[in-house]
This record gives C-alpha cells, structure tokens and sequence, in this order.
C-alpha cells in the first residue's frame, strides 16, 4: 500500500483544497484548461497572481490586527502593501469584523446572562482571546452576585495549536488569518480536551457565553464556532477588538471589566434601641453599575467608647438575612468618632482602600469576625436624650463633686460622639424645698431643657449650689417629675430616653407617711405632691433607663427603696462613680466586653434644638 | 381657794381662783402658754381675753406669740422659777340665787380667772429631782415642743419647795402629758407620782377635804396632737373626729374619749407605767372633777392651696438648716383654751 500522498493545499490560505474550484480564501484551484505548453510568460502571470492574493490575504489579517500599516510588514507575503492596497485591506478587515458589539455591549450582555442564573448556579465564560482560551466561572452567590473564579488556567494558542509560529507578531497574523491557519480537525481536539473538564462540570444546566474578539479573527472565530458546538445554546459575541491594543494581554477583561451587578458596602453594626440587639448592616459604598476604577467614599462612627481598631468588611450590598457576602476584610484605625473610608473599585470586583491611612487587612475571615459580634450590647447609640439631675444643696464641696462628675460624663460624651450624632442633654438641679409661708409653692429645679451637648455643659457651669434647708430629704421627686416631663415621650419619637441622678438625700415622700414604730424619722411630703416612686416606675414604662449616685450609699440601699429603685440600670457611691462607668450603665458607652468590632452607621440626624415648651404640650 | 364677788348682774365681775401648770419636761407647757394667746384669739364661741397682770407675764405673752407667728419658732425654755400670771377673762353665764333660800336664775358674768401659772421647769416636778436634774434634754427626734430643759441653776430644794407649795394652793391643775415622751423616755409616772404625793402632802395632812380626795379640778392635756405618730394612732383606733363647725376640718379627738385614747397610747411605750397615771388621779381627786383633753399647741398644717386639713400634708414643723425645727405656717392650736374654759366653768359654778 502506498502511503497517503499530502493533501495539496491552498498557496494563498495554506487550507487543504477541496474538491472545488474555489479556495475558502477565493483563490482558483482549479480554473479551465488552457492549451499550450506553460510557458515563463504563463508561469510570470501564475506567480503574480499568487503574489497578488497572498499579499492581499496577509494585508487583510494584517489590517485585522492593527492599524498601522508597517507593523506587520516583514511578515506579509509579497512585502508591505501599497497604499491602495492597504486601504483595501482595512475595508476587507472591516467587513470581515461586522456586526461585532464592543466591550460595553459586550458586558451588559454577560450582566443578562447573569440575572439569569439563579442563586447557586454557575455561569461560565469562555472567553477566545489572542493570547488563547480562558474559562471562567461564574458562581452566583445567595445574594445574586457572581462570584469569579479567576484562577482558571489559560490555554495558549502554541498549546492549541502547534504549527503556530514562535513569534509572537506572526503568531498574531496568523491567529487573524494570515499566512495559513492549522486544520481544523486537529484543533477540534485539542479544544475538546482543553474543555473537557469544564463542560462536565457544568452539566448543560448553566449558561454558557462565548466571547470571541477580536471580531474577525479567522482562528479565534473558528475556535469559537467549535466551542458553540461543545456547549449547545451557548451564546456567541464577537466582539470588536481593539486595534492598537491588541496583543497587549486580553485574558479576563471582560469579567475585569465587568460593572458590578449588586452594589458593595461597608459592614456596619446596627443597634435595636429597644432591646440592643446587634445585627449588621451595609452602608453603601458602590452602586450597582459601578465599573472597576470608580471611587467611592463612606462615612461611618465607631462605637461611643471604642478606639480599637475596626473590621472593615465590604459585601454585596444586598437583601441578605443570614451571611453576608464579603468581598474584603480588613481593619481600620478609628482614632476619631466619625471618619471617611475611600476606596476605589478594581477590576474583577476588587475593593482597595485609599483613605484613611493604616487600613489593612485582616487575617482572620468573615465568619470569625462574625462569631465575636456580641448578639445584644447595652449601648444605645442611636438618638439619646439625657437628662442629668442634679442635688445642687450641700456643702460647696460637696456639690462641685457632684457636677464635676456629671461634667466628666458631659466631656467623655463629647470626645466619643460626633456632633450629629450626640445625644440630647437637659441638665437641671434642684434646691431644697423650704417649708415656710409663700415659699413652699416655689420652683426648685432649674437648669436647661434638652439641647445640644455644649448647652448642657454651659448649663452644668451656671448652677450653682445652695445650703442645705431641709436637711432629711432633698427635692429629688421635683427632678424625676421633669426629667419625665422630658422623656417620657422619647420613645415614640424614636428617641432613647437616660436620666442620671446624682445626690445626696433621699426625695419627698407625696404624703406624709408615718411609720408603725414611733419615734421613726418623719419627712414632709412634696409641696405639689410629687411621687417620685410613681415617676421612676412611669420612667421605667416608658423605656428610659436610670442611673443613680448617691453622696454615700446606704446598706439597704440593694435591697430596695428609692436609691435601689432609680438606681435600676446602676447604683454608685460618688465616690465610686466615674464617668466610663456611667456612660456604659447608661448605654452611651459600650461596655469594653461588648464591644462589636464593627463600625457603626453614620447616619444624619436633624438638628435637635427643641423648645421644651412645645414638646411639653 | 380666792373668789371675788363683784355681783351678779350684768357687767359683774368674779375672780376665780390660780390654776397650776404640772408636767414633765417636754410635755409642752411652755409652747402651750404662748399659744394660748392665739388661741384665746381665734376662740369663736366665748368672749374671752387673756392679759398680763405683771409686766413679765405681758412680755411673755408678746414675745411668746411673736415667736410662734412671726419667728415659726418655740419659745425659749421655762427659765426657772419664773412667775407668770395672767387673767384669762371670759364671759360666763352661771346660776345664781336672786334672794336667800330663793330660785337660782341664769347671770351673765364675766370671769376672771387668775392664771398664777407655774411654769417651772418640768424636772421640778420630778420623783427624784437630784437624779433628774442630770439628764439633759428632751428631744423627740422632730423637736416638737422641746422645752423646759434648762438646766436648774436655782437650790432644787428651795425651788422645788416652792412650787410644790403654790401647786398644792393652786384651785385647778393643767397636767400636761406629752405621748411621744413616754414612748421615749417612760417617765411620765415618775414626774406625776412625785408631784402629787408632794400636793396630797400639803393639803391633806391634817385636813378634811371633800370625799377623802384634794379639791382640785385637773385638766389633763395630752399634748402634740398634730404629731403625725400620735394623730396616726387616733385614726387607727378610731377616736379621731371632726367637727362640722370647723372650716378647715381640723381633726380632734371628743374630750369624752380622751381618756381612753390616753391609755392607748401610753400602753404603746416600752417602758414606764403611765397607764397608772388615770388610776392615780381618781385615787387623788375627785372623778369629777377630772377631764382628760387631747390638745396641740400648734395645730396642724392647712394648705393653702386646698383650705383644709389634709392628712397627706398635715406636719406643721419643718427641720431647721443647723438643727432645730421651725413651725411651717399659721398655727391652729387644738384644744389648748378649752381646758382652761373648762376649769373656769366649773371654778365659776363654785363646786367645790
């Protein structure tokens, strides 16, 4: 048997001839005889013919893969086209590119294929490039934003095919079309074997992109039409390429490139202000559509009272209600209670942080940093009102002990809130009542209603102490009656209410109460009738948390009666007292063992300059 | 006992005889004096006047009322020794025979009854005034009343001689009893004992008085009504009253229950044997001539905005920046002239 005899080829495209007249490539095979020996004249025509179409063939690839006319010169059979000639070749390459999208088109074409996949399901996007073949995966997460998997390897053409020349410029030509192309049997195989794997994976139950570009690139086409065959109702785009880039590296653009489908945003720790559950939140940081290079900025708070570092994960800004779908994780510096995060959107969906300086990132994962988030912590940090009363009768001592106190918690709220966000601080004192003719129906509280922080510590500065009058109780049902007057609405507006009482005595009884035992001390009922017990228990109705500091402590105090009962949220000696302390009983700083490790929200919140006297009526 | 007739008609004049002040320290006597004049004033239902018959005994008065209506304060302690004496004038309807062995008629009179009230200090009166003498104040925690508690700077002996004789000359006796000292102290008995065997001494020895018994007429006061311990146990066991003439409603306790009241209240004290004290005096005096009186010296609290009592707001004392206490408002003394008025009916009726 005598071996095959080579298959003859097209002299112009290199492409096995058929048993046509006709090359693919337009070149005759087969033309009329004619008569006569084949003389140099005929043989002259023959070759300047050929040279003529190999010379068009190549300039058309040529054309294909760049727009400069010299550039693939050296390369080009019959020597660098003319003019015309090359113009002629722009127009064939042109048309040979028809109907191609361009990047944008290409993208909110893959952005459908997407929307399409359902939560779990994966997606997969080959993608035939110069520089060879990449699948990529697509997973789509719970929230409906794909996760890439960008790890997938790339079949290089010189794997693909292996007659493909070393060089990388007429490996170009060639991949456009020029200078002959491999058969397509033998890259039927190879591609077969290079998406093998991923097409068993994938089960034909995802969806399928095929992207081919540049657009009329005689190999990369071909190659695609073969992988539309390999996965049955993949869609195929051919995308215009980019001429003066091409070669330049390719692999991944699309998903590189490709807008975010859900925004991202900021983990954040949202507070319930009633129960103080702890549950996390976005704070936008991109918009949906964002594109890799667009900058974002967010404002966020740290807790009152911490100064550690922060996480600072972003996810997918999305509806989610069990885990997030974190992008990033890194820590953050909060030296300062309201602060801006600026970041710049990446390609492949990548967050880098640009602003403030000394974030980075966090070794530990998302589901660690989530498994230390306390469930419910006592800080309230949303919109607080405050009332700080104070006993101002006393020795001079005595009383500046009291409000420096208060002037200390006034000065840590200061440092530890933004001035949007601090809370609401009424501060009033109270004198004795004096149980004389004309006196007793005399104002004892003074001080200042609900206002900004620094009003209140103005206020705190102008009152001033007075003697002791009525030396076994104080006026202490006078301050519970305004600091109810003051919160006790708070909640419906969506306000928390606090109070702090700082004193000395006891308050006055609404009645006069005489005790079983004779000889027990008496003490003169309140002039109108406060009483203080039905006022703390109203307080405590109405959400508002209490913390009281007495001069000294009584022993019984633990077990019950007045101290114990406005003392419900904490109980200190002056002495004792401190400002931190207070700030964390009155859920204005977090406790130290609640901390979140999260930033929180930082939302606007109107100004807060309410006249008393309106919110009274 | 001195009786000046200076007819029977109107505008006739009788002058009955001394009434004695006897109670321990810190029973009130002091404060019951000083409001006796404001009380005398806000008297609705008697036309009596109350005046000085010396100029020591006026100054007391003016002071002691400025003290208790201007200053909100108690009069200073019973300096001891100290004689005061006035007329407490009332106008008195009384029978009287219009001829000899003829039908007696009703008679418009005024009386004056000669008040040479003893206010000496209450440990005078003490069983054992040496030892007395060595305990210092009487203080009932709320300041109610503290009086007669200086020190004795006269001979005990000379003075204590002394006013055991004018009490035993005395016609009628103020016995003022202060509840919340017994509960303290317990030692009211000791104080009245002492005293009245010293008058059972001088007027029965060698005497035969009416009934075997000292022909005194005793008023006994049990003082600091408006004490919210005291007023307490009068509501609790039901012998609080009001009367429906009083504007303000101010509570009493009916003389007729006094008594019993009394004994409730000192049964109440740990120590001491009080409740002998009624026992005692109808062993002494005649029952007769005994009425037991709940009184305050300076009455409750009205508040103004309300114009009546009101039990929630009734303490009429308020502590005083440095110790001490001052009265509140207006006082309204309770049952501090109707002993007096009483003791000068039956003086004027000339039972004795």
């Amino acid at each position: 048997m005598r071996a095959a005899d080579p298959i003859p080829a097209c002299p112009v495209c290199a492409l096995p001839a058929g048993a046509g007249d006709y090359c693919e490539c337009g070149w005759v095979l087969r033309g009329p005889r004619r008569l006569g020996p084949v003389t140099d004249a005929v043989r002259a025509d023959f070759d300047r013919r050929l040279a003529a179409a190999t010379l068009e063939f190549d300039a058309r690839a040529a054309a294909l893969v760049s727009s400069v006319p010299g550039r693939f010169a050296r390369w080009i059979r019959g020597g660098p086209p003319d003019r015309a000639q090359w113009a002629t070749a722009r127009r064939q390459a042109a048309v040979a590119a028809d109907e191609a999208v361009d990047d944008s088109t290409a993208r909110k074409e893959f952005a459908a294929l997407l929307r399409g996949v359902a939560p779990g399901g994966q997606a997969l996007l080959i993608e035939v490039v110069p520089e060879g073949i990449v699948v990529t995966r697509a997973v789509m997460g719970a929230t409906g934003a794909p996760r890439y998997e960008a790890d997938q390897p790339v079949r290089p053409w010189p794997d693909l095919v292996p007659g493909l020349s070393a060089h990388p410029e007429e490996r170009l030509l060639q991949l456009a079309g020029g200078r002959g192309r491999p058969e397509t049997a033998e890259l039927r195989d190879r591609l077969d074997e290079a998406l093998r794997e991923p097409a068993a994976e994938l089960a034909g139950a995802a969806a399928v992109l095929i992207v081919c570009g540049p657009a009329g690139w005689t190999l990369p086409e071909a190659v695609a039409g073969l992988c539309a065959e390999l996965f049955p109702g993949a869609r195929v785009l051919r995308v215009a390429g980019d001429a003066a880039a091409a070669g330049t590296g390719s692999i991944g653009r699309l998903t590189a490139a490709m807008p975010l489908l859900h925004g991202y945003g900021v983990i954040v720790a949202t507070v319930d202000p009633v129960t103080g559950a702890v549950a996390a939140a976005t704070q936008p940081l991109f918009a949906p559509g964002d594109a890799p290079g667009a900058r974002a900025s967010v404002t966020l708070r740290r807790f009152p009272g911490d100064r550690e570092r922060a996480t600072l994960a972003v996810a997918v800004d999305a509806a989610w209600s069990a885990e997030p779908q974190v992008v990033a994780v890194h820590t953050i510096p909060q030296p300062e209670p309201l602060y801006q995060v600026s970041a710049v959107l990446d390609p492949s969906g990548q967050v880098r942080f640009t602003e403030p300086p000394g974030i980075g990132e966090d070794s530990r994962p998302w589901t660690e940093v989530r498994a230390c988030v306390p469930s419910a912590v006592d800080v309230r940090p949303a919109a607080v009102d405050l009332v700080c009363a104070i006993d101002l009768a006393g020795s001079h001592g005595q009383v500046a002990r009291r409000k420096k106190l208060v002037s200390d918690l006034l000065g840590e709220l200061a440092r530890e809130y933004p001035e949007s966000a601090a809370p609401r601080v009424s501060v009033i004192g109270c004198v004795d009542h004096r149980y004389e003719p004309g006196a007793e129906s005399k104002a004892v509280v003074r001080g200042a209603p609900l206002g900004a922080l620094d009003h209140a510590v103005r206020a705190l500065a102008e009152l001033r102490g007075d003697e002791i009058r009525y030396p076994e109780a104080a006026s202490l049902e006078d301050l519970l009656y305004e600091a109810h007057r003051m919160l006790a609405r708070a909640r419906k507006a969506g306000r928390v209410g606090r109070l702090l009482l700082v004193a000395g005595r006891r308050p006055h009884p609404p009645a006069l109460t005489v005790s079983p035992r004779p000889g027990a001390p008496l003490v003169q009922p309140c002039p109108k009738r406060y009483d203080w017990r039905d006022l703390t228990r109203q307080l405590g109705k109405a959400g508002v948390g209490t913390v009281a500091v007495a001069d000294t402590l009584p022993m019984r105090a633990a077990k019950g009666g007045f101290w114990a009962e406005t003392g419900a949220d904490g109980l200190y000696s002056l002495p004792a007292a401190t400002a931190q302390a207070l700030g964390e009983d009155l859920g204005l700083l977090v406790r130290e063992e609640q901390r979140p490790g999260l930033p929180l929200p930082a939302l606007a919140q109107r100004r807060f300059d309410v006249d008393l006297r309106k919110e009274s009526r | 006992m001195t009786t000046t007739m200076f007819g029977a008609g109107p505008g006739a004049r009788r002058s009955m005889g001394r009434i004695g002040l006897w109670g321990p320290p810190g029973s009130g006597k002091t404060t019951f004096l000083a409001a006796l004049n404001i009380a005398v004033l806000q008297s609705a239902d008697k036309q009596i006047r109350l005046f000085g018959t010396d100029t020591d005994s006026t100054v007391f008065l003016k002071e002691s009322t400025a003290m208790l209506t201007r200053d909100r304060t108690f009069p200073d302690a019973t300096e001891a020794g100290k004689q005061l004496s006035w007329v407490l004038s009332m106008d008195q309807q009384i029978q009287v025979p219009t001829k000899l062995f003829g039908k007696k008629q009703s008679a418009n009179v005024t009386v004056d009854l000669n008040l040479d009230l003893l206010d000496e200090p209450g440990r005078m009166f003490s069983d054992r005034p040496a030892e007395a003498a060595d305990k210092d104040d009487d203080d009932s925690g709320l300041g109610f009343d503290s009086d007669d508690d200086d020190p004795v700077s006269q001979s005990p002996d000379n003075s204590a001689e002394s006013v055991m004789d004018q009490l035993s000359g005395c016609n009628g006796l103020v016995l003022l009893f202060d509840p919340t000292r017994e509960w303290e102290e317990g030692d009211m008995f000791n104080y009245f004992q002492g005293t009245l065997l010293e008058i059972a001494q001088r007027r029965m020895m060698g005497r035969a008085e009416a009934g075997g018994r000292l022909p005194h007429y005793v008023a006994v006061c049990v003082t600091k009504f408006d004490h919210p311990d005291v007023y307490r146990r009068a509501r609790r066991l039901g012998y609080r009253s009001f009367s429906p003439y009083d504007p303000y409603l101010f509570p009493r306790v009916p003389d007729e229950f006094a008594e019993e009241f009394f004994v409730s209240l000192v049964r109440e004290a740990d120590k001491g044997n009080a409740e002998l004290v009624p026992n005692a005096l109808r062993r002494f005096f005649l029952p007769e001539r005994i009425q037991f009186f709940v009184t305050s010296a300076i009455g409750f609290h009205l508040n103004k905005s309300s114009s009546r009592f009101q039990e929630a707001d009734s303490m009429n004392l308020a502590p005083k920046p440095g110790g001490g206490h001052l009265i509140r408002g207006p006082i309204h003394p309770i049952n501090v002239v109707e002993p007096l008025i009483w003791l000068g009916e039956h003086l004027a009726g000339g039972t004795r």
